[in-house]
């Protein structure tokens, strides 16, 4: 039975706003993802960690439709990606930095976006507030240091308002005052309802601002449940290398 | 999703860009060039007094052939469609272009809209401002003007070769993906390969050089003078009439777009 949340969104079976089922994607011989199932809860903000090379990026890509699945499935809202209406306006992703064209404008690389997702070009000026860009608007991205090109994608994903965010390795190279910066960000994001899916290899940056843990190892689901059920009691580093230590003594034991 | 949002936003991506503009000037400038050099070129071996009946100039089929090198931009038209896919690639803004907007038949589809007009808007651009500069430089030489139907076949053979090209450079940067590797092969098959193939089935009287790509664009070309075929100087062999070249050209495009519709299709976006 389909659930609606208190901002229209029509949620999938399970009532969750991401469902990853039996996801698996295999490159020639390597298998990226391996039988990947697990749900993200609306209204919560969902680490999906592990190690570089874990399956995070290529598992993101799946679901946003940017990769086919070699078998299995994810859905968003009860949907893949591709069969919903105007997606930006539901969902807003972040999935590489380097994704916008240096020698535009910030201000021309959202505009690029806002028309092919029929959204009201005023919202550039108002997303590039919210990350506090307003003052690079018309300058060229390829003069913008790593921290703004990551605000820049926010404002990106930002654009549609959309209830649910996926981020993947947002904090990546920025200096600590951008991860501070990102940290309260997201928690704004969080306070407003929306269902952020954030994934990172950097768990002292997530510690303080998640609910929810899905940890993945060599493309496989090894823990997935809340912190407090993941870290019973350590910090998110300990239970991460507990689990990813036992993980690697018994290769064949997935795990939730 | 609306297929008008999708081309209101390629267009935006293709003004804003700095690179439409530099290869906008470049097609005007390469056809200007190729326009002004012929009165020179032409009159090289005449005495001022003999520039008279005797010139070329006088002959009004040499200065309709004049006139049509303002169509010589076309390399610039098939480099601008080769960048809007592969350029997306390239300054990695694939990812947010599908994100946008996931439908990918659609995308493609406004991609190649867009590659068609931009094709034909550099083409219209270039050979009107080429054909006012060779009327200028024609202007100081006694000459004989263009036959009546001589600039609305300039404008035909610009639209259908804009077109055409732009359509073809599209589907190679779809195929290649790698925006300087498309470009780099369609360059190299225009100067190198394709010549080099049309020498060597020219020097065996093979006719398989007419339907190679550059022999059809010149075949294509001759829109302007009439529609009788001329010689390619390679080769012996005849360059196929105008509206077969054309045909055929439409047909390579046709067959190219199509692969690299599917292949874009299938393909995992990174």
């Amino acid at each position: 039975m389909a659930t609606q949340t208190e901002q229209g969104a029509t949620l999938g079976n399970s009532g969750a706003a991401i469902s990853f089922v039996k996801l698996t994607k295999q490159y020639r011989t390597q298998k990226a993802v391996n039988d990947l199932s697990f749900d993200v809860a609306p209204g919560r903000i969902t680490g999906l960690i592990g190690p570089n090379g874990a399956g995070k990026s290529t598992a993101l890509r799946c679901l946003l439709g940017l990769a086919t699945p070699t078998s299995g499935e994810a859905k968003i809202l009860g949907a893949h990606y591709s069969e919903l209406h105007n997606p930006m306006s539901r969902i807003g992703a972040v999935l590489d930095s380097r994704a916008f064209n240096g020698g535009l404008t910030a201000r021309q690389n959202l505009l690029v976006l806002t028309a092919a997702a029929g959204i009201d070009d005023s919202r550039v000026a108002e997303v590039l507030a919210q990350v506090d860009l307003t003052a690079a608007a018309n300058k060229r991205v390829k003069g913008f240091s790593l921290g703004m090109k990551q605000r820049l994608s926010l404002a990106g994903a930002l654009l549609g308002n959309p209830e649910i965010l996926i981020l993947d390795e947002p904090a990546n190279g920025l200096d600590p005052i951008g991860i501070a910066w990102l940290r309260g960000f997201l928690r704004e994001l969080a306070v407003e309802g929306r269902t952020i899916l954030v994934s990172s290899h950097q768990l002292a940056e997530l510690e303080h601002t998640i609910d929810d843990v899905v940890i993945l190892h060599q493309g496989t689901l090894i823990a997935a449940g809340t912190k407090a059920e993941i870290t019973q009691g350590r910090s998110l580093e300990e239970a991460f290398l507990a689990l990813t230590l036992a993980a690697n003594a018994n290769p064949g034991l997935g795990g939730n | 999703m609306n297929f008008a949002a999708l081309l209101k936003s390629e267009f935006r991506k293709l003004i804003y860009a700095r690179s439409t503009w530099w290869l906008l000037a470049g097609a005007t400038a390469f056809a200007s060039l190729s326009i002004a050099v012929m009165p020179v070129v032409l009159t090289a071996g005449f005495t001022s007094s003999a520039l008279g009946a005797g010139s070329p100039l006088m002959n009004q089929d040499v200065v309709n052939a004049m006139y049509g090198k303002a169509t010589a931009g076309y390399y610039f038209a098939m480099i601008l469609g080769a960048m809007i896919l592969a350029g997306e690639f390239a300054k990695g803004t694939a990812i947010a272009t599908f994100l946008a907007a996931p439908k990918r038949q659609s995308v493609l589809f406004a991609k190649i809209t867009i590659a068609a007009l931009t094709g034909l808007a550099v083409q219209l651009v270039s050979a009107a401002i080429a054909a006012l500069v060779g009327t200028l430089v024609l202007g100081a030489y006694q000459h004989v003007n263009p036959s009546a139907s001589a600039f609305g076949d300039l404008t035909l053979t610009a639209i259908i070769s804009g077109v055409v090209m732009g359509l073809i450079g599209l589907s190679v940067g779809a195929l290649i993906k790698n925006q300087t590797a498309s470009i780099v092969t369609l360059l190299a098959w225009m100067f190198l390969i394709d010549p080099i193939l049309t020498a060597v089935l020219g020097s065996m009287q093979n006719e398989g050089s007419k339907y190679l790509f550059t022999s059809l664009i010149a075949g294509m070309m001759d829109l302007h003078i009439s529609s009788v075929a001329s010689k390619n100087p390679m080769s012996s062999i005849e360059f196929l009439p105008p509206l077969v070249s054309v045909a055929l050209l439409v047909g390579y495009a046709a067959v190219l777009v199509a692969t690299a519709l599917s292949t874009s299709m299938r393909r995992d976006i990174d």
